[in-house]
């Protein structure tokens, strides 16, 4: 299954243009990221499930400190009802930079998380949610199962992600990192007596294509910096990041300084995390993750510096494994 | 820049021109970080107008010249150069 990133960073219109060349390259999904800064994924979705009668549209992702359990149930049921079957929620620990921002302190991830997703659970499979604090019975029925992803990228979240997901957005880029993803979630499905194949595993990439080599690493800059930012030193140390550059460009994302981040984060460490590269590069990636045990890729943003040309790209690729799907 | 000079050019083009110079021109404004400058009621009409199939008509080209002079001015008058000379 193959699916897009789109941050709603952009006008709607321009999403929907966006989403309807992703229809026309063959996608199944879009996956909506969701940052306090920009626009509301869940409005987001809501439209884009109205506009795109043929994808689903899933919400990557909400995190339990800035969104109540509850509101993320209501949201799942209600967007069930606009469109059945065709919306998937991911609940994750939210983006340690973005939070700091909101002046929120990422406290015990894994218990927010494993909480968050048992009440939404509960609530969308019950329609009731009793607990010491919480009491809830939900007024209407959800039209369809809603599918919970778990983002994650640290080996605990991956190994939850394992034990209760229906899916997993791993959020990684780095094949020797999605390589041990999958591992620890296996591990984690192991644990709860749950078999892999039971889980859709998505590889959740930051892609960068071009055929200029230093322009794709210039649009891919920021994201690498919140990337690296976001990852704990256990990844940090695995890609052989020095923590000093980590602290300067952790300094440099507060402000604002683009022109400085540019200066600062080496090509190495964008191409460490995210991918750049162009249509053969992608195809080699997409055939390696498959063989990981991948059940999911998901194309995620920035695209590259010139987006049509990138879109069309990764169109290329996409039909390539659907001929190589066809074939067998 | 001279909207009518570049609409008279544009007609002046056969149909596989047009739509390479409309997909510049689109490609110009979808890279584009300043999306924001652009009028919603122009967005929006180049979104209906993509998805319809009726971009690559001489009102789409007008809506994406001016959506892309809101947004990248520069941009789209060294494209537009390069393009119609």
């Amino acid at each position: 299954m193959f699916s897009f990133e789109l941050v709603p960073n952009s006008p709607l219109w321009k999403l929907e243009i966006i989403g309807s060349i992703a229809e026309d390259v063959g996608v199944d999904g879009i996956w909506l990221s969701e940052h306090p800064d920009n626009r509301s994924s869940i409005l987001t979705a809501c439209h884009l499930l109205k506009t795109f009668p043929r994808l689903w549209i899933g919400i990557g992702v909400l995190n339990p400190y800035m969104f109540h359990p509850l509101t993320i149930a209501q949201v799942a049921a209600t967007l069930s009802e606009i469109a059945p079957k065709r919306v998937y929620i991911g609940i994750g620990a939210g983006d340690r930079t973005s939070l700091e921002k909101a002046g929120i302190k990422r406290a015990h991830p894994l218990k927010k998380v494993e909480r968050c997703v048992k009440i939404v659970r509960e609530i969308l499979e019950k329609r009731f949610y009793q607990d010491e604090e919480i009491h809830l019975r939900l007024n209407f029925r959800p039209r369809s199962r809603v599918p919970i992803y778990i983002g994650a990228q640290g080996r605990r979240m991956l190994r939850l992600a394992g034990k209760i997901g229906d899916g997993v957005l791993v959020n990684h880029t780095n094949p020797d990192l999605l390589e041990f993803a999958v591992n620890e979630v296996k591990m984690g499905a192991e644990e709860a007596n749950r078999r892999i194949d039971e889980l859709d595993l998505a590889a959740y990439l930051t892609i960068s294509m071009s055929e200029d080599e230093s322009k794709a690493l210039k649009t891919a800059t920021p994201y690498s910096a919140y990337i690296i930012c976001g990852a704990g030193r256990e990844f940090i140390e695995r890609l052989g990041i020095d923590p000093k550059i980590v602290e300067d460009v952790r300094r440099i994302l507060r402000i604002g300084d683009w022109i400085r981040l540019y200066q600062v984060l080496p090509p190495d460490y964008i191409k460490a995390t995210t991918f750049i590269g162009g249509v053969e590069e992608l195809k080699e990636l997409v055939a390696k993750l498959f063989k990981l045990g991948y059940t999911q890729i998901v194309f995620g943003s920035p695209f590259g510096p010139r987006i049509l040309k990138a879109l069309k790209m990764i169109g290329e690729v996409i039909k390539y494994f659907e001929e190589d799907i066809n074939r067998e | 820049m001279d909207l009518e000079r570049v609409s008279r050019r544009y007609l002046e083009l056969n149909e596989e021109a047009r739509r390479e110079l409309i997909d510049g021109i689109l490609e110009i404004i979808l890279s584009s970080p300043n999306t924001d400058l652009v009028p919603d009621e122009v967005g929006w009409s180049i979104s209906n107008k993509f998805r319809s199939g009726e971009l690559y008509d001489l009102d789409g080209f007008k809506l994406i010249l001016e959506a892309a002079n809101s947004c990248e001015p520069t941009k789209l008058e060294k494209f537009l150069e390069e393009e119609m000379k």
